[in-house]
């Protein structure tokens, strides 16, 4: 088509209609010519019309052959076919809006699902160009994906010459110091981090290059938006004075962009973002980070230079990879570099991880999904055999199928548009639940909002949904068998394959539904199963606190006087049974590994074994028994004594048949101290409720790399009471510490029950939802089906089928589909529970309660369901069923 | 062609005359039905081959011109030398020796 063409086809369809009349009143005036002609010829008045018309031909093909010859034929088409679904959909108020809600749930569900999958997995990072950006990662001898060594990371950015600029930033906690000290995440970031990124001050200025360096003399911090505004209510004022971090003063200069958390989404996102070199500064213990190859720690992004694909830049550093190994030789500390692209907000190595449980969740939305597009297809194969004479009529008429079922198909499109707008906001209300059930990283839920790619993800969504809902209905629709269905006066069952449509859609909602029932009913077993865990120690009454000297720098004296100063303070307060510090608290999730062995043994015969550092009264004040022996004693527990308390696991491992007490062991490799074994405590829980007995030791308190401390008590009463007093006394002892985790016990092992929770919950949620679904589909169908039998009913009454009898029939009916929808959602929640067992504590299959509470309740629900129309029929009058007809 | 031969020879003309323009020129031999010129006037006017213009017939009713544009004129002679070399090969088979 050329342009003129182009132009005059736009001015036909802006001004469609008046060339439709303009037609119109051109062939009126060619048959009154020819009328008048006729008539000149000497033909009647009548005669000549008639004539006139049988030679123009079929005037409203003309017309539409005319209007065809523009091709708009499908234009006019679909918005005839909109005008009439509309139409449709509007005079039947109340299905459209059971059918609207239900695709609602069903689409907002998966909207939701999408969100996060989007923001943990596909959202491009906030940052200029953001497809140029790569990680760059390293593998662990055992092939673990891991961040770079601080040398390492030099020798890329200075000598890779595919990248534009290469960053690294270190996330860690910091004490903020001043009026009230507070633990927060910071990053510690390379000076080129903002430059690169191409990442804005919202106020102020970002660091420089030059500002990253060893001893500045001032060091420099931007902060977040969420901080400046929590803890300086967004005053700009504040950009150029100083702030305490670990109890160095440095300057603000600037403020970052709002919504910036780099470009990781981290479980508590950064507070600040502070220049790297300042690390030995703020935490002298750390120094040696930058210079060992071993130390792993720093996440490295990189830009591409202009140009450069990401193969030629993973060929560059390859190349850079064999000559650092190569200069590094023997001591076989450096592995290769590896690229890859930076999208969602997971470094690759948690990107994997996630990406399989994220696979595992998304099922669920796309099942609810799937039994509210079987109700809807429901819904829609009752509203075409109520409407099978209008659609035989059509046939009649001229109508093609393929043309009918477009316009069935149109009226599904509508139906799934509405749908999609509303499921987007059931979606706003369902994340908020989410976030709000299960514990998503902070990070996590301030990104999860619905933007432009959710929408649209959201309306390709709906359209392939009224593909899958629709085409069924209008397939059966548009194919009514002309003669009978127009003779026939419209009572009795269409057809054959309706009904047995429906009652296939019927048995696969009821599967599905009591699968998800299951499953969610397994999950809470689980959790109940793992609360009821022996722990090894008696949570009941204990209180702990958590802080770490290593932010203020404390060395081994201040560190010894610190804590023998808190311990007395702890146990004069009143109320409190006993008091003790660990480093390592049981079920926190934080473990230290080592190696253990017989003093005399030869050094290949080391256990690897866990351990805590503690002070006497450990195991008093956590209730965990010792088998035989004695405790440390205060001396020993803070002079570092060659000591050991062994746990039975690793008594029997050691010593299989002889006595360990008193037996000497070599702790930390053949360097490590001999020690002498005190005692055996009993076995518990140390990393989290389901895992198997492992071997533990314990060591007294004394110099160590491990800088963080927990108080623990053993209160009299509520030890809850008890928090408030010892954080009082920590802050009189330094005031510049900031106390994480003050809680207890019993609340300490509950969050390592969340995750599981909140998988149950949204399980659960989804569960019920289509239970909802799968009951109102029975209900619908059985109604229905009242509804197209009425005359039947009639009949069978008035030869005196008594209401009883009626009542079964239709029961029966019911009670058969979701007999066999059991069945099959039986079988498949075996083969899931199977599958699952591996992933949930104590998931046992063979747990029958899951499986019989499902089906219990699916059943009295299903039963319900098809009660109520069958009551109803029992009722029907048959004088006025007979009369009906 | 037909629709543009007889433009070209009559100038303006309304969809009635020139479906008698049709009839006569071709002696009655060619009968359609006389609807049918309508959707291709809606072609020749697409293809900017043809122009319509509202006007009064002699017995003052409204009717619409149709006259054929100088695009129109040049597609016409394409068309008719097209045409004419066909009817000379035809010619030529059919011609005794």
């Amino acid at each position: 088509m050329r342009i003129g063409d182009l132009w005059r086809w736009l001015r036909f369809l802006r001004r469609r209609d008046r060339v439709m009349r303009d037609l119109e009143e051109e062939m009126t005036l060619h048959v009154e010519l020819r009328a008048e002609a006729n008539r000149r010829d000497g033909l009647s008045p009548a005669e000549a019309d008639r004539a006139a018309r049988r030679r123009f031909g079929n005037r409203l093909a003309t017309r539409d052959e005319s209007r065809e010859m523009w091709g708009v034929g499908w234009l006019d088409r679909l918005s005839q076919d909109l005008r009439y679904a509309s139409r449709q959909l509007r005079r039947h108020r109340s299905s459209t809006a059971a059918a609207v809600l239900t695709l609602a749930l069903g689409i907002g569900a998966n909207t939701s699902m999408f969100t996060l999958l989007d923001a943990t997995l596909f959202r491009p990072a906030p940052a200029s160009d953001p497809d140029r950006l790569v990680w760059v990662m390293t593998r662990s001898p055992e092939g673990r994906l891991q961040p770079l060594a601080y040398p390492d990371y030099a020798v890329y950015r200075d000598s890779a010459r595919a990248f534009a600029g290469v960053v690294g930033y270190s996330t860690a906690p910091f004490a903020i110091g001043g009026d009230s000290a507070e633990l927060v995440r910071g990053q510690l970031a390379t000076g080129n981090y903002f430059d690169v990124l191409g990442v804005r001050a919202a106020l102020g200025r970002t660091f420089r290059s030059d500002e990253d360096v060893r001893s500045h003399p001032s060091p420099v911090v931007v902060l977040s938006d969420a901080l400046w505004r929590r803890r300086y209510a967004g005053n700009p004022a504040i950009v150029g004075t100083t702030m305490t971090l670990n109890g160095q003063d440095v300057s603000i200069v600037g403020i970052a962009p709002p919504g910036f958390s780099g470009v990781e989404l981290t479980e508590e996102p950064p507070s600040f973002w502070i220049p790297l070199q300042t690390l030995p500064v703020l935490r002298p213990q750390h120094s040696a980070m930058f210079t060992d190859p071993a130390e792993r720690w720093l996440q490295v992004v990189a830009r591409l230079a202009p140009g450069v694909s990401l193969d030629q830049a993973r060929t560059d550093v390859a190349l850079i990879s064999r000559r650092l190994e190569a200069a590094r030789g023997a001591d076989n500390t450096a592995a290769g570099a590896l690229l890859f692209p930076l999208v969602g907000g997971l470094d690759p190595a948690n990107r994997r991880e996630a990406a399989e449980v994220f696979s595992l969740l998304a099922v669920v939305p796309g099942l609810v999904l799937l039994v509210a597009c079987a109700n809807v297809a429901n819904l829609l194969l009752a509203r075409a055999i109520d409407r099978r004479k209008e659609l035989a009529l059509r046939r009649a008429i001229g109508a093609t199928r393929p043309r009918l079922v477009r316009q069935l198909l149109t009226e599904s499109l509508v139906l799934a548009l509405v749908g999609g707008a509303v499921g987007v906001a059931v979606s706003y209300a369902l994340t908020g639940a989410i976030v709000h059930a299960g514990h998503v990283p902070a990070a996590l839920s301030s990104t999860l909002r619905v933007d432009v790619r959710v929408l649209v993800a959201t309306s390709v969504l709906a359209m392939l949904t009224s593909v899958l809902f629709g085409l069924a209905p209008a397939l059966f629709g548009s194919k009514p068998e002309l003669a009978p269905t127009l003779k026939d006066e419209g009572s009795g069952m269409a057809g054959r394959r309706g009904p047995r449509l429906r009652n296939a859609f019927v048995v696969g909602q009821v599967t599905v539904s009591l699968v998800l029932l299951v499953v969610a009913g397994l999950f809470l077993q689980s959790m109940a199963k793992a609360l009821r865990v022996e722990p090894g120690l008696d949570a009941g009454r204990v209180a702990t606190l958590s802080f770490d000297l290593g932010l203020l720098g404390y060395g081994a004296d201040a560190r010894t006087g610190f804590t023998r100063q808190l311990l007395d303070a702890a146990n004069a307060v009143p109320g409190i049974e006993s008091a003790a510090l660990a480093d390592v608290l049981p079920l926190s999730g934080y473990m230290f590994g080592t190696t253990i062995a017989p003093a005399d043994a030869t050094s290949d015969e080391g256990v690897r074994v866990h351990f805590s550092n503690v002070t006497s009264d450990y195991f008093r004040t956590l209730g965990i028994p010792l088998a035989r022996g004695r405790d440390f004693t205060a001396q020993e527990s803070v002079s570092s004594a060659p000591v050991a308390i062994v746990n039975e696991t690793l008594a029997r491992r050691l010593w299989p048949h002889d006595d360990p007490i008193g037996r000497r062991v070599r702790v930390g490799g053949e360097d490590g101290p001999i020690r002498e074994v005190l005692a055996v405590a009993r076995d518990g829980k140390y990393d989290n409720l389901g895992e198997s007995p492992r071997a533990f030791v314990y060591l007294p308190q004394g110099p160590s790399p491990v800088t963080s401390l927990s108080l623990i008590v053993r209160s009299r009463s509520n030890p809850a009471a008890a928090i408030a007093p010892l954080r009082q006394i920590v802050q009189a002892l330094d005031p510049n510490l900031p106390v994480s985790r003050a809680w207890t016990l019993d609340q300490a092992i509950r969050e390592t029950l969340d995750k599981q929770r909140a998988a149950s919950a949204l399980v659960g949620v989804f569960g019920l939802l289509t239970l909802a679904l799968a009951s109102l589909g029975i209900y619908g169908v059985m109604a229905h089906a009242v509804t197209l039998r009425t005359r039947e009913i009639g009949i069978r009454m008035s030869l005196g089928a008594p209401a009883p009898v009626v009542r079964a029939m239709f029961v029966r009916e019911g009670v058969r589909l979701a007999v066999i929808g059991v069945a099959l959602g039986l079988a498949i929640s075996v083969l899931l529970a199977l599958a699952l067992a591996s992933a949930f504590y104590g998931l046992a299959p063979a747990d029958m309660l899951a499986f019989i509470g499902g089906t219990t309740v699916l059943g009295a629900v299903a039963a319900l369901a098809s009660y109520l129309p069958a009551r109803r029929a029992a009722r029907v009058d048959p004088l006025v069923a007979l009369r009906s007809l | 062609m037909l629709v543009l031969r007889t433009l070209a020879r009559h100038g303006e003309l309304h969809g009635f005359e020139i479906a008698e323009g049709i009839s006569h020129t071709s002696a009655e031999v060619l009968q359609v039905e006389e609807g049918s010129l309508y959707p291709a006037l809606q072609r020749l006017l697409l293809q900017g081959w043809v122009t319509a213009e509202w006007g009064r017939t002699d017995g003052n009713r409204r009717a619409r011109y149709y006259r054929l544009t100088p695009a129109g004129r040049r597609q016409l002679d394409r068309q008719v030398e097209s045409y004419q070399r066909i009817a000379r090969a035809i010619a030529r088979v059919l011609q005794p020796n």
